[in-house]
């Protein structure tokens, strides 16, 4: 009786395993564009690049799309890049996002934002959002189960094809204004806050993945209030420098970069807008034309 | 972790059945336990050390009360025959005294986690209308999880031992598993001891039948949290949150759809907990009824929130009721009012008690309090003008049995309860006289159909599931109020169409939960209270 119930269990599960599987390429969105459904498109269209003709590489969270400018690095200092950025991104999607650009393109630099490796929450909620993650990358139909709003019969036989172009390169513009009214919050000390071990081990990755492919690594920190603290700053230039990385951190060249806590928020200190993603970008633009030639 | 989301029905559930299952009988509980010990830490961290003193000190004023009942049983057994009357009645006292201790101590813990702040907040308003410039700090400290819940089952526990119903547990354990059952530590309901102790204990194997019975409830539980309430608190938030700018048909359809998505979400969670529970072979007492199809507000809390009602009843309004001072009254009301009224002022009091407490136990707030106040109202005012009702329909030979006087009893009492509703879900007091005022003076029909209700965060296709899903619901609820049940239906069936019973009931929780990307996490709205 035992034995029949368990054979009963694994098959009610294969098939259900069986079932959701093919419900993925059909709710899976067909294209790339905004309306599609398509989770991270503006990061994704790095796909529809042409091969090998990305100089430098973004990525990170909300911090890196809302501060780094493609179109302006190109036109001020003539070399071309992407921002594989994304809302909230987390250090195990921004690996995968990676990989995936990584394929097509050989950038001359890799720059990861670094908020995206430290989570507000502690390492017990980082494990189930990372189990939400992969689950979702094992079955796309639990991804996309919102897709049967705009679901249509051509959706049953057609693959994925991305042709989408997304012409600010990942970048997206910001221009209200809210003020950061705090005051330093950059204060030198000798603590750190601990990349928690999740993070840790797809930062690892990541640096791996690069290193294979002969690219390398600058961190860097986009001015931010809100988010941003020196037991961070420590943690990553400890990180950096034991792992062969260049390390900047942008916060504490607020004065450098003229940022204006008046003018260049767009939310309190949170992300910069597009007045500050200016003068972000015309700095790390100047250094990274130094640092790699470009 | 929560009750809807995947960590717990795809992880902790089942690791925490399989390690049971995997435990040697006698020590099941145990394994038991320290799962509902690792739900707690998941949720409120360090604060377990609340419900770990609740549980120690429940225990201990259990055993002081069984201790304290058998040395009075003996001293009274010595005592002269005549001399037994008075000396019973100091012994009563006596244990009533630990009764009040170990009841006020657990109140103390859930005033000071639950209440300080709201406390502070209007001793602060006081002080001002007094003109005293000294302002409180208003603190802001997270309760532990389900302190509500968790604090009456230890309330019911001694009370029942000081009323002779129970017999004190020495056994810590035992108490430690009823005060913290993982499933029900974050919505109730509140059980008693003497219906899930002793089983939770036993430790007995999770057999196929309570497995395949458990899933299938908690999938029915998911699909009403995830399909229509957390679909409708998309609207429901947009609405409350800016309730100004909207006029009374749009307040009104907020306060229906939110007393939807209470039900859905209230009850979903139910069957999720209550499917756990028959995971593991424990039959959780049912906190649901079909209450839409209630006729009068009093019914209405005999459907809804049951286990709530029920603890109301037994530890609130039976003491009132029975108590000296409403003994007296119903005396005195009987002598001035005649046999129909003259038990109404006694049985007011009573229900003003519990009423009271209701509404301060769902929350630290005056719309809370008045929430309470206005089912007190309702259920008083059903009371005294029932005896004129009936004998009015007498008179005009009014059939208060046939279908049409129900339906109309039924929509009335559906009307009464979204009201209370809205005052329960507004911001505040202030708040909820400002929506409902709208519903009553500013009500346009025109913006109904004006496309208003589409810019609130849900689209035609979000309210035609919505909709599709609510009526699967109403059918469910219907065939249960007819004594129908499904679960029982398909088990009858074969295999094949089974299986495809219980695939397509997943399929519908999947691809139509309002979950993931674009799609805020709703917290579950009773693990707040």
């Amino acid at each position: 009786m035992f034995r029949q119930h368990i054979i009963k269990a694994a098959a009610f599960v294969l098939i259900g395993v069986g079932l959701l599987s093919l419900a993925g390429p059909v709710l899976i969105p067909k294209n790339n564009d905004p309306g599609s459904g398509l989770h991270q498109h503006g990061a994704r269209a790095i796909m529809v690049e042409p091969e090998n003709s990305i100089d430098i590489l973004f990525a990170g969270d909300s911090e890196s799309y809302s501060s780094m400018s493609p179109v302006l690095l190109q036109k001020k200092y003539g070399f071309t890049s992407y921002v594989c950025g994304s809302s909230g991104q987390r250090i195990y999607l921004t690996y995968e996002l990676l990989q995936t650009a990584l394929e097509r393109q050989t950038p001359k630099a890799v720059v990861i934002e670094t908020n995206c490796i430290f989570t507000p929450r502690g390492w017990i909620y980082d494990f189930w959002q990372l189990a939400d993650f992969k689950l979702g990358k094992l079955f796309p139909a639990v991804e996309y189960h919102d897709r049967w709003k705009t679901l249509t019969v051509s959706d049953f036989y057609t693959k994925p094809s991305y042709t989408w172009i997304n012409p600010k390169k990942g970048y997206r513009k910001k221009t209200a204004v809210r003020p950061y009214e705090g005051g330093q919050y950059m204060v030198k000390n000798r603590r750190r806050e601990q990349i928690r071990p999740i993070q840790k081990f797809y930062l690892d990755k990541i640096v791996a993945l690069c290193k294979e492919k002969g690219i390398p690594i600058v961190f860097f920190s986009v001015p931010s209030p809100d988010n941003w603290t020196y037991e961070k700053h420590n943690e990553i230039q400890r990180y950096a420098k034991a792992h062969g990385c260049t390390f900047w951190d942008l916060n504490l060249k607020v004065k450098k970069l003229k940022i204006d806590w008046k003018k260049d928020s767009y939310d309190g200190g949170d992300h910069l807008n597009n007045r500050g993603a200016k003068k972000v970008t015309t700095y790390m633009g100047k250094r990274l034309k130094k640092k790699f030639g470009l | 972790m929560a009750y809807h989301q995947i960590n717990y029905f795809l992880f902790f559930l089942p690791l925490a059945a399989l390690c049971y299952q995997l435990t040697p009988g006698r020590h099941r509980w145990k394994t038991l336990l320290v799962f509902n010990y690792i739900f707690f830490l998941f949720i409120s961290k360090k604060l377990l050390v609340c419900l770990l003193v609740s549980t120690a000190f429940t225990h201990y004023v259990g055993l002081w009360l069984r201790y304290m009942k058998a040395e009075h049983k003996e001293l009274l057994a010595q005592t002269a025959k005549e001399e037994r009357r008075e000396m019973k009645k100091q012994l009563k006292k006596k244990e009533r005294g630990i009764l009040l201790f170990g009841i006020l101590v657990h109140l103390g813990m859930l005033l000071f986690f639950k209440y300080t702040g709201f406390l502070a907040l209007n001793a602060n308003f006081l002080l001002g209308v007094l003109g005293v410039s000294v302002k409180i700090t208003i603190p802001a400290w997270a309760a532990p999880v389900g302190i509500s819940f968790y604090t009456l089952q230890a309330v019911s526990y001694i009370a029942d031992i000081y009323l002779g119903r129970l017999e004190a547990d020495v056994n810590l354990g035992r108490v430690a598993l009823y005060m913290s059952f993982f499933p029900t530590l974050m919505e109730g309901p509140i059980c008693r001891y003497a219906d899930t102790a002793r089983r939770l204990y036993e430790g007995a194997p999770i057999s196929w039948e309570n497995l395949t019975r458990g899933s299938q409830r908690i999938i029915w539980g998911l699909f009403k949290k995830l399909v229509i309430a957390d679909r409708l608190d998309i609207l429901v938030k947009t609405v409350f949150k800016g309730y100004e700018q909207y006029d009374g048909a749009v307040v009104a359809v907020a306060a229906l759809c939110y007393t939807v998505q209470l039900y859905a979400e209230f009850s979903g969670c139910m069957d999720i907990v209550i499917g756990s529970g028959e995971v593991f072979g424990i039959k959780l007492p049912e906190n649901f009824r079909q209450p839409f199809f209630s006729r009068t507000a009093s019914e209405f809390w005999t459907r809804w929130h049951i286990t709530l009602g029920a603890w109301f009843r037994d530890y609130i309004f039976y003491p009132v009721s029975m108590s000296g001072f409403a003994k007296n009254l119903n005396r005195e009301g009987r002598k001035r009012l005649g046999p129909v009224y003259g038990g109404i002022p006694a049985a007011a009091c009573a229900l003003f008690a519990v009423w009271l407490c209701n509404g301060i136990w769902h929350g630290s707030g005056w719309h809370y309090i008045f929430f309470g106040m206005y089912y007190f109202v309702l259920i008083l005012a059903g009371n005294i003008v029932e005896p004129v009702a009936k004998s009015l329909s007498e008179r005009w030979g009014i059939n208060r049995d046939c279908m049409a006087y129900g339906l109309w009893q039924g929509i009335r009492t559906f009307l009464l309860v979204i009201l209370g509703e809205l005052f329960f879900r507004a911001l505040s007091l202030r708040a909820g006289f400002v929506m409902a005022g709208k519903i009553f003076t500013e009500f346009s029909a025109a913006s109904l159909t004006g496309g208003v209700l589409f810019d609130l965060g849900l689209d035609g296709r979000d309210f035609a599931a919505a909709a599709c899903a609510l009526l699967l619901v109403f059918v469910v609820d219907y065939m249960h109020e007819r004594g129908i049940h499904i679960r029982d239906k398909v088990a009858g069936w074969r295999l094949p169409l089974r299986w495809c019973f219980y695939y397509g009931a997943i399929a519908l929780v999947i691809v139509f939960g309002a979950y993931g990307a674009g799609y805020d996490p709703v917290d579950l709205i009773y693990a707040g209270f």
